[in-house]
């Protein structure tokens, strides 16, 4: 028939919430001065970095002085020198240089998306950018970008630098183990199932990249090496491990280590894996010679479960790493176990554990260890904890924990975030304490890998699908076979957001999950708790409180829109507008059909044969396409960074045709390249305009470029996102207003400010950032800080008494004070010095007591942290 | 003069009368009729022929005729409306009309899979229906909230291949032509003079998933004999008049 053009309508659909956490894949969250007086730990929650007095060893818990602002999901931090930091900002894909004597920022660099980690090396910095597979690099001193290093590996994350700082080592945390998909044109049949059930459908089949069935070649990068001269790749390590959560560079031998995982999916069929699918391991790279491996869970029996013993001892996913000065010890963290571990790194032994769930407790009271670092001498261990926002602090010697306290004077952390989300980590939960839902959804995302889970012993699952794609609204049965073959891992973020673009029948379009739609619901994963992990079922309460959870976490924007969030005209070879034009107009593409905006899913099962498949799929969302594209090819002779590709079993690579469909007529190269940009730039839901950020100071205020973001995320605010100015100067916090086009600063008594007005404000050195933020989280980051109402300069002053004493004066200031810490001077003139001493608590009250000084004065006073 | 003299003086005044008309409709020469959107118009007298050109736009989908995968036991039979191409067909004579539909590698096409710069025409297993009349109104109002389509749109996503079209009720269904196995294929209708649709399209085989293919269709026909006798009759006598 002649074309008839019609536009389906793009929703855009924004979920409101007084604070979106995008779980911050925290790598390197910790940091210290380099004279060592000062604990610097990215608090990820509140998008700002707190600083901590350390100097004082006999006070058991570090003091909080600072909370300076970065960008959104700060994850990882680096001390360049006493007085200046550098913040790794995961959403706002830029690096926060922060002044740790004027608690300022100092300047805000863009970098490519979802960048993960920071080391200074050769008077450079470099920044890995995951998304991107590169490694971006500035003069640590004038900040001017100096070069780019592209990386033949998947999401380079954690970073080293070698002692005398010639080298650096990356991390690639989708590195792979080695496997690969065969097509099902190639593999052979499905064994029989072993009920008596149909023939299993044909599928592929998971197998060695060395198969010589497999005609392309996957890299094995595991860490790349770089010279930091020449900023050349001088060589990819292999072997070590299938995900690299860090790496540190031995104090003495040189040698590379690397706490890694190792994942099990060449084995077939989820009764197989149960209990048993997953190594968590310390790897040894020789300056000469094969990595080795060592074990941490080496006394665990996988083949008996329940077990509890090993579940006492287990340490599962290792995500921090450090050595002692000597190098005899290294420390690892078990971000999924809740434990810390001391290594003798002379035969990789496990010499001691350190349990940090203090109290009990169950998923709820997770910690989740992510990041250390060894402070004071190597006497202590100060360590991240991730899921409860927290420091704890660690004797070395005694391996006693002298204190827990919060990362910062505030947590954010939505209450459903808190109730759930050790159940999707808590490797407790497992029969053996090996492994959690997050072994392969790292970070609630994906691992890159296929896994068969099926199950020769299963049953028959039928569910309600219609022919949508042929526009018939009848609805059918879907029957789905146990034995389902290979599946991608798919990411667990940005589910909520994942709606139907279409709205009947019912019954096809309500939401499910598994590239089947074999699960009705996230209650109904429970049974992987104990058919996968090898534990029990989880109470159905648990079942909701981790459901509530998932539906918390939003995807990153896309990268390659606009910062306006418009599709770009160019991209790739495309023009990314006309290929919406054509995804929209069903009698061309009939994309649309099955993958109506705005999450490209109608989360119907639609006509399998349509799309060239011999089972029943459910139309899978097209959010991340642009995450996992060009990693596969398996061309004869090509090579591949990964072994799976775009589609549900591994399969699939050429887009924007990643599965064949017959029924399109978009076949010119322009049309597809046009298709392709279309796809590659999908909407995740989050606009770009979050996260997004530009640091103001009185050089620059005039400057054109920087009037011009300003203008930018104006144009946003409201729709796109929030805009909020944090920084130093009059006011401390503002949130623009769209309807009036002012800015409300955070005192009720202080009017609404022009732009013009704001810069006014900067003096010598003071600074704003204005950043988009979540919409919805405009007035709490923008002036209510603690979200109660009341803005923050109009919040109370807490108490504080001065008394004499014989011995010199006796300072006390209300407990629960906890964004304001206690300074002191000799004059008001003076600099102004933490008190870091142990106070005592009498009542509601901390106290110090302070000897007299030498000329009999001391004035004191309590300074808010923010 | 003789009754064979009679007969030669008609069949040589046949080709004097051809004057089939083939045109098509893309969005430079769109048909603003309403209703079906035919891609194709053709008319025919009583002895005649018309063949598509070698036109870019002359190609369909692989399961335009009929789609397996979409109808289950019971259900009516479907093909894609619209990777189908519909032609209107004017006979304004009576008369048998045979179409043939087939395979054709010189569409010009430079896309991606190109074979040369045609189309691909190895994968087409052409079949057809014809109906008498032509749909060029809106899709009835109940039957379009049946489908939840929208009335204006004058066509639906689907069609009967193999009966009426519920949405397209000023066609009656006259027959079909089903293949699956054979690059062309060919059916003759004796009909009146009147207005056809045909839908025309490829019933390829389940497993294969071919692109679009590349097609030419070719009406041709000769006069029905009631007709070819009174033309005959009358073409006689004229010439027995002149010799008087």
């Amino acid at each position: 028939m002649l074309f008839r053009f019609f536009t389906y309508l793009a929703l855009v659909v924004a979920s409101p919430s007084l604070h979106a956490q995008f779980e911050a894949r925290q790598v390197h969250p910790l940091a210290l001065t380099p004279d060592g007086t000062r604990l610097l730990v990215a608090n990820s929650p509140e998008s700002s970095l707190s600083v901590f007095d350390i100097s004082n060893p006999s006070r058991p818990a570090p003091l909080l002085i600072d909370e300076i602002g970065t960008g959104l999901e700060p994850v990882s931090v680096r001390a360049r020198s006493n007085g200046e930091a550098w913040v790794v900002n995961e959403l706002s894909d830029s690096i926060s240089v922060l002044s740790l004597t004027e608690r300022r920022v100092l300047a805000t660099l863009s970098v490519p998306d979802e960048p993960a980690d920071l080391v200074f090396a050769g008077g450079k910095a470099f920044v890995s950018c995951a998304r991107n597979s590169l490694l971006r690099v500035f003069d640590a001193i004038t900040r001017e970008p100096v070069g780019t290093i592209p990386l033949n590996g998947v999401y380079p994350r954690a970073l080293a630098a070698s002692a005398d700082g010639s080298k650096i080592y990356v991390a690639f945390l989708l590195s792979g183990n080695g496997s690969t998909i065969l097509p099902r044109t190639v593999a052979p049949a499905q064994p029989a199932p072993a009920n008596g059930l149909p023939a299993a459908p044909r599928t592929a089949l998971i197998v060695p990249a060395s198969d010589p069935r497999i005609q392309h070649t996957v890299v094995d990068h595991d860490v790349a090496e770089i010279d930091t001269t020449t900023l050349a790749v001088t060589r990819y390590i292999g072997g070590t491990g299938t995900h690299p959560f860090d790496l540190a560079v031995h104090p003495q031998s040189g040698e590379l280590w690397i706490a890694n995982s190792e994942s099990l999916n060449l084995v077939r069929f989820e009764p197989q894996l149960r209990g048993n699918f997953v190594r968590h391991r310390l790897t040894r790279v020789p300056l000469v010679g094969a990595p080795v491996v060592h074990d941490l869970n080496p006394s665990v029996n996988y083949s008996l479960l329940p077990n509890e013993p090993a579940k006492a001892i287990a340490l599962a996913q290792p995500t921090g790493l450090a050595f002692n000065a000597d190098g005899s010890r290294a420390w690892i963290a078990a971000f999924n176990s809740d434990r810390l571990a001391e290594v003798n790194t002379a035969d990789g032994s496990v010499l001691n554990r350190v349990d940090l769930r203090t109290g009990g407790g169950g998923p709820a009271a997770m910690r989740g260890p992510r990041g250390l670092v060894l402070s004071n001498g190597g006497t202590r261990l100060q360590v991240l904890n991730k899921f409860s926002n927290s420091i704890t602090t660690l004797d070395t010697a005694s391996r006693a924990i002298l204190s827990e306290i919060p990362a910062g004077s505030y947590d954010p952390t939505p209450a459903a975030v808190r109730a759930g989300r050790g159940f999707l980590f808590d490797a407790r939960l497992s029969g053996n304490g090996t492994n959690s839902c997050a072994s392969c959804h790292l970070d609630a995302d994906r691992d890159g890998l296929a896994w068969d889970l099926g199950d020769p012993g299963g049953s028959m699952v039928t569910v309600k699908g219609a022919n949508l794609s042929a526009h018939n609204l009848m609805l059918r049965d879907r029957t789905l076979h146990p034995m389902k073959g290979p599946m991608i891992t798919q990411t667990l973020r940005g589910m909520a957001a994942n709606i139907s673009g279409v709205t009947q029948p019912a019954a096809a379009v309500t939401p499910k999950f598994h590239w089947r739609g074999d699960k009705p619901s996230i209650q109904s994963f429970n049974s992987t708790f104990s058919n996968l992990m090898g534990g029990s079922q989880i109470p159905a309460a648990d079942m909701n409180a981790l459901a509530a959870y998932l539906n918390t976490i939003p995807h990153h924007p896309n990268p390659n829109r606009n910062p306006d969030r418009s599709l770009p005209t160019s991209f790739r070879g495309g023009n990314a507008s006309f290929g919406r034009d054509l995804f929209n107009n069903h009698l061309v593409s009939h994309c649309v059909v099955c993958h109506p905006l705005p999450a490209g899913t109608d989360n119907n099962i639609d006509l399998s044969r349509e799309v060239d498949g011999t089972q029943n799929m459910k139309n899978p969302p097209l959010r991340t396409v642009y995450q996992r594209a060009d990693l596969y090819n398996p061309a004869p002779g090509a090579q591949s960074l990964s072994g799976f590709g775009l589609g549900s079993d591994g399969t699939g690579h050429e887009l924007p045709r990643s599965h064949f469909y017959q029924l399109d007529t978009i076949d010119s190269e322009a049309e597809l390249a046009n298709l392709t940009a279309f796809l590659l730039c999908f909407d995740t839901g989050t606009a770009p305009a979050v996260g997004r950020s530009v640091t103001v100071d009185l050089l620059n205020r005039s400057s054109a470029a920087v009037l011009a973001e300003i203008a930018l995320l104006e144009s946003q605010s409201g729709t796109n996102c929030d805009l909020v100015v944090q920084g130093r100067a009059g006011g401390r916090r503002f949130r623009f207003a769209p309807a009036s086009l002012k800015y409300d600063a955070d005192r009720s008594s202080r009017p609404s400010l022009t732009r013009s007005q704001v810069l006014d404000l900067l003096g010598g050195g003071d600074s704003f950032t204005f950043m988009g933020v979540p919409l919805g989280a405009g007035p709490r980051m923008g002036g209510d800080r603690d979200g109660d109402g009341i803005p923050d300069a109009d919040e109370a002053i807490p108490a504080t008494e001065l008394g004499l004493i014989p011995a010199g004066a006796d300072f006390s200031w209300a407990a629960g004070a906890g964004d304001w810490t206690p300074e002191s001077a000799i004059s008001l003139e003076d600099v102004w010095s933490p008190l870091n001493g142990a106070p005592s608590t009498t009542g509601p009250f901390l106290r110090l007591e302070r000897p007299r000084t030498a000329d009999g004065r001391e004035f004191f006073r309590l300074r808010r942290t923010w | 003069m003789t009754t064979r003299h009679i007969a030669f003086a008609a069949l040589l005044a046949a080709p004097l009368t051809r004057a089939a008309t083939v045109n098509f409709h893309d969005a430079g020469n769109p048909d603003a009729a309403g209703g079906i959107g035919y891609e194709w118009s053709v008319t025919l007298d009583g002895d005649d022929v018309g063949v598509t050109p070698d036109l870019a736009g002359s190609h369909v989908g692989a399961w335009s005729w009929e789609d397996q995968s979409m109808f289950e036991p019971g259900d009516p039979t479907a093909g894609w409306t619209h990777t189908s191409q519909w032609a209107s067909i004017t006979l304004t004579e009576a008369a048998y009309l045979t179409i043939r539909l087939e395979a054709n590698g010189s569409i010009p096409f430079t896309g991606s899979g190109n074979v040369g710069g045609f189309r691909p025409s190895d994968g087409f297993f052409p079949s057809f229906t014809l109906f008498s009349g032509v749909d060029q109104d809106e899709i009835p109002v109940e039957i379009a909230d049946l489908l939840g389509a929208n009335p204006a749109d004058g066509e639906f996503h689907t069609y009967n291949n193999r009966g009426n079209i519920d949405w397209a009720e000023d066609l009656t269904f006259i027959g079909l032509k089903e293949n699956s196995t054979e690059s062309s294929a060919e059916a003759t209708w004796l009909l009146p003079a009147g207005t056809y649709t045909l839908a025309m399209g490829s019933n390829a085989p389940s497993d294969l998933n071919p692109p679009r293919q590349g097609f030419k269709a070719t009406f041709s026909t000769i006069p029905e004999p009631s007709s070819s006798l009174l033309a005959a009759l009358a073409g006689g006598l004229a010439v027995l008049r002149r010799r008087r």
